[in-house]
């Protein structure tokens, strides 16, 4: 995946969709709000004035600033590392990094600010939102040198995502969703109840999809080392039912709690996959 | 409940296979599986729904491979005893005939029959009736209930003599009455030995072309199959006097001897013998007489020692092998002195009294005096008072033509009921072929000849005819005497036969052989074949002295080997009955060549062992197959597994799989 930065410009070369609606704030200058000071604000923002009225650091933001704030939030977890063909497949990892590269192209072309966050059992890194084209690079830098591992645990990455964000934002969740269930589902909603607004992109390998016929065999979880000794021939047919119900269930929840929902898999090229996405999201305005 | 195959249950081993598949750990590759939630899912949802059915299927597999090794096991159901079965007639054969006595693991198989035959009889049920037949011999039972039968069976014993088993089947089924409301069933216990079937064993021609009843094709046959023998025997194969029965005092003789080796295999014959010689003993009235070794199935001469008049009984005997009797064979030789020879009338006798003179030279002849055999030639009506004396008269007609009205009337005269005629169609011809056998008559010539015509129909004998079938000597009895006739006069012109060097050893052959010494018994017999007694025997003395009447007519049958003596008008003879030759070669007939040398389709071969035989006599008394029940039960549960090993079509997923 090298030259990420210029394989997201060609899948995404050609899009004139965007993923959001502005905010409706213009590219005025004009003061939007404060919001808590933390590590790599800029210090020339800080709000002196709030300061000294609280002993607090505040740094200001302006409408001019960004159209929208972005965040793009990869798993990049042991599971996100495994492919079922080596030969014709992409992990999901690399899958979801250009996905997220063509993801932060859009938002930058369209003005909008994008943070990028990794995580796994934690937050891993965090790029604060930017709106430049250099910042979009830092990106795609970034996502050059992920690896996959660890385990996942969306749940408190998320709400802890939720509980930092004062202004109403995107934020987009890439991940195999091999994750807590209950949790995960609760930093959604709880991001959909503080007005953000979230899609889910499922990244799942067709091997995930359908059992292959392996014949009796030993099946572990990279990311959790739990095992299963099982026929795949003998659990085919129900395990394509239990997929099924899982996918299904990941679309309906999120339907029910306001978020957006798509299914990606890594044998489906990006552009045409992301160009799905978007087309759908485009007449669900 | 039994088996017909019971190592096929070793089958139902394999029961275990179902199980330990179910149980089987399932292992394999290590394989990296991320989505392990979803296959944890399945599984639990496929333990849920299928725990039943698997079980179920498990179960049926079960139950099929055990329903298989049952049915390949042949199981029988109920006890096989006498209450399973309808009331029966049964003919059990018996095979007592002297191939029996070969040795099965350091046992006579005689006795392994007698062992089938109780257990047959034990497995008879009171309603049952048997007809028990020993193979040879007379039968010992008819229509008797299994226990008398049970006591009968015991007195059958092993004989020297062999058996003809299509016959005694097809007697057997000839014998069992047709009752609507009772089965038939023949059971033959027999070594099967290939001889006992005639040529139908390996000729491939009928063997029951002059049997004259059949077994019915509704009636079974049970064939005990024995364990077929291994390796050879050695057994005597000939030893008989080598110049007949009778011979006159003065002349050397011997006693040809013959041993063999009969193997099961024809092509290994001998190959795993012990010695490849055999010594042989011969005694005469008990004792020691000869002895020599030679090699097996080659033939001696053991001479015998010089013999007053008098009758001699012998035997020859070899290393034993088996129980068979087939060591041993008797032998019986009567010494005569020579018969004292008179010839009367000159009319072409000059050749005739030279071939006497010097045969009474040789001392093969006795004087004139008080003959036994008077030879008339032509008309000599004078010599007619002197031939009424003797015991034998023969007759040699005129050679003119138109001295035979008197020669015809001197046959009447001494109750010969023949008359001679001119042969109009006179020409040279040779003797017949059977006339070759006879010492001194190859190539002999007849240039004339008379023809002999009958009066009165009586126990006449062609001795002789010519090439084309015209009685050339003839032999009659006429009140107990012996006339013999001539066609030709014995002269160079009738025939060459005078001055040929064959004219000594031909009056030899007719002083000795056919008109003074008796013609009975012709040659030895066979133990347990019929033997046509002589008319004037009216007791027969058995080797181990047991005497019996004789009546005449009735066929005598002597039951083991020995030499037996019979006497009746002041006469005596004796004769030698051996185990007969096709009883030592103890080659089996095949299975399947059975049906057709019994010459019926409702076969059953059992055997070898108890167990198999008493399988045989249920699964006919049974008269059903299971085995076609427990096929088709496992045919029902081999669609029923495959119904529950099915997967379930209407709860697969679709191969779009939800895709969004």
């Amino acid at each position: 995946m090298e030259n990420l930065d210029l394989v997201a410009r060609a899948v995404v070369n050609g899009f004139l969709i965007g993923l959001h609606n502005s905010p409706a704030r213009g590219l005025s200058a004009e003061f939007a709000e404060n919001r808590p000071y933390s590590p790599g604000d800029d210090p020339r923002l800080l709000d002196w004035k709030m300061y000294g009225r609280s002993d607090r650091l505040f740094v200001k933001q302006f409408e001019e600033e960004t159209n929208l704030r972005a965040f793009l939030a990869l798993d990049v977890s042991e599971s996100m590392g495994w492919r079922s063909d080596p030969v014709r497949l992409v992990t999901k990892l690399d899958y979801a990094r250009l996905l997220a590269a063509c993801v932060a192209l859009l938002l930058a072309q369209q003005g909008d600010a994008t943070s990028l966050i990794t995580f796994a059992g934690t937050t891993l890194s965090k790029l604060p939102p930017r709106m430049s084209r250099s910042h979009w690079r830092r990106i795609t830098r970034q996502l050059e040198d992920l690896t996959a591992g660890g385990t996942t645990h969306a749940g408190p990455v998320l709400s802890d995502l939720a509980s930092g964000l004062r202004r109403r934002s995107l934020v987009t969740l890439i991940t195999d969703l091999l994750v807590d269930v209950r949790e995960t589902r609760e930093a959604v909603k709880l991001l959909r109840h503080r007005g953000h607004d979230v899609i889910i992109l499922h990244i799942m390998d067709p091997g995930e999809r359908e059992l292959p016929p392996s014949g009796d065999a030993v099946f572990f979880d990279p990311e959790t080392g739990a095992e299963l000794a099982a026929n795949s021939a003998a659990l085919r047919s129900r395990y394509g039912e239990a997929v099924q119900e899982a996918v299904s269930s990941w679309r309906r929840g999120a339907l029910a709690q306001g978020a957006d929902y798509a299914l990606m898999t890594t044998d489906t090229p990006l552009g045409l996959a992301l160009r799905q996405f978007l087309s759908r999201r485009l007449r669900l305005r | 409940m039994s088996f017909l195959s019971s190592w096929w249950l070793l089958l139902s081993l394999s029961a275990a296979v179902p199980i330990i598949l179910h149980r089987r750990q399932r292992t394999g590759a290590r394989i990296a599986f991320p989505a392990l939630r979803y296959l944890t899912t399945a599984r639990d949802a496929r333990a849920r729904s299928f725990a039943t059915s698997d079980l179920l299927l498990l179960v049926v597999r079960i139950c099929l491979l055990a329903v298989l090794a049952l049915a390949a096991a042949g199981l029988l159901l109920g006890r096989g005893e006498a209450s399973d079965h309808p009331p029966t007639d049964l003919a059990l054969i018996v095979d007592n005939s002297a191939s029996t006595g070969r040795l099965v693991d350091g046992r006579p198989l005689h006795e392994d029959l007698l062992d089938r035959a109780r257990v047959s009889l034990a497995a008879a049920g009171p309603a049952d009736r048997v007809w028990l037949f020993p193979t040879v011999g007379a039968p010992l039972a008819a229509g008797a209930g299994p226990r008398r039968a049970a006591a009968l069976l015991e007195g059958i014993g092993l004989t020297d003599g062999s058996s003809n088993l299509s016959e005694v089947v097809a007697r057997a089924g000839a014998a069992l009455p047709l009752e609507q409301e009772r089965v038939r069933e023949i059971q033959l216990l027999s070594d099967l030995q290939a001889s006992g079937f005639g040529a139908a064993s390996g000729a491939g021609s009928d063997p029951r072309a002059d049997i004259p009843v059949s077994v019915p094709d509704d009636t079974p046959v049970v064939v005990y199959h024995p364990a077929p023998p291994d390796g050879s025997s050695g057994a005597l194969a000939r030893a008989e006097p080598s110049a007949g029965g009778t011979a006159p005092v003065g002349i050397v003789q011997g006693i040809v001897v013959r041993p063999v080796l009969a193997s099961a295999d024809p092509e290994n014959e001998g190959d795993n013998f012990a010695t490849e010689e055999a010594t042989a003993r011969m005694e005469v009235d008990g004792e020691l007489a000869g002895a020599a070794r030679l090699p097996w199935n080659t033939e001696t001469v053991l001479p015998l020692p010089p013999l007053p008049a008098g009758m001699y009984s012998g035997r020859v005997l070899i290393d034993p092998s088996g129980a068979r009797n087939d060591d041993v064979r008797h032998f019986a030789v009567t010494m005569v002195s020579p018969p004292r020879v008179a010839v009367v009338g000159d009319d072409g006798a000059e050749f005739l009294s030279l071939g006497v003179e010097t045969l009474r030279g040789a001392g093969r002849l006795g004087g004139e005096a008080d003959p036994g055999v008077v030879v008339v030639v032509g008309a000599a009506e004078a010599s007619l008072r002197l031939a009424r004396s003797a015991a034998t008269t023969v007759f040699i007609p005129p050679s003119r033509a138109t001295d035979l009205p008197p020669f015809n009337q001197m046959l009447a005269a001494a109750g010969a009921r023949y008359r001679v005629e001119p042969d109009t169609a006179v020409g040279t011809l040779g003797l017949s072929e059977s006339a070759q056998a006879v010492a001194g008559l190859p190539g002999t010539m007849v240039h004339s000849r008379y023809l002999f015509r009958g009066t009165v129909p009586g126990r006449d004998s062609v001795l002789l005819s010519t090439a084309d079938g015209t009685p050339w000597l003839f032999r009659t009895v006429a009140a107990d005497r012996v006339i013999l006739l001539f066609a030709s006069p014995l002269t160079p012109e009738a025939t060459d036969l005078p001055t040929r060097p064959g004219m000594i050893p031909f009056l030899e052959t007719v002083f000795l052989r056919w008109s003074h010494l008796s013609t009975w018994p012709p040659s030895g017999f066979d133990a347990g074949a019929e033997v046509v007694l002589p008319g004037w025997a009216r007791e027969v003395e058995g080797p181990e002295g047991n005497v019996s009447p004789a009546v005449a007519g009735w066929p005598f049958v002597p039951a083991s080997a020995g030499v037996y003596r019979v006497r009746g008008a002041g006469r005596e003879a004796a004769f030698a009955a051996n185990v007969p030759e096709p009883e030592m070669y103890p080659a089996l007939i095949a299975r399947d060549a059975i049906p057709a040398a019994l010459g019926t389709s409702a076969i059953t071969v059992a055997g070898p062992g108890e167990a198999d035989f008493k399988d045989a006599i249920y699964r006919v008394r049974r008269a059903h197959n299971v085995d076609i029940w427990l096929v088709c039960l496992a045919g029902a549960l081999a669609i029923l597994e495959m119904i529950l090993a099915a997967p379930r079509g209407g709860r697969r997923p679709t191969a779009a799989g939800g895709s969004p």
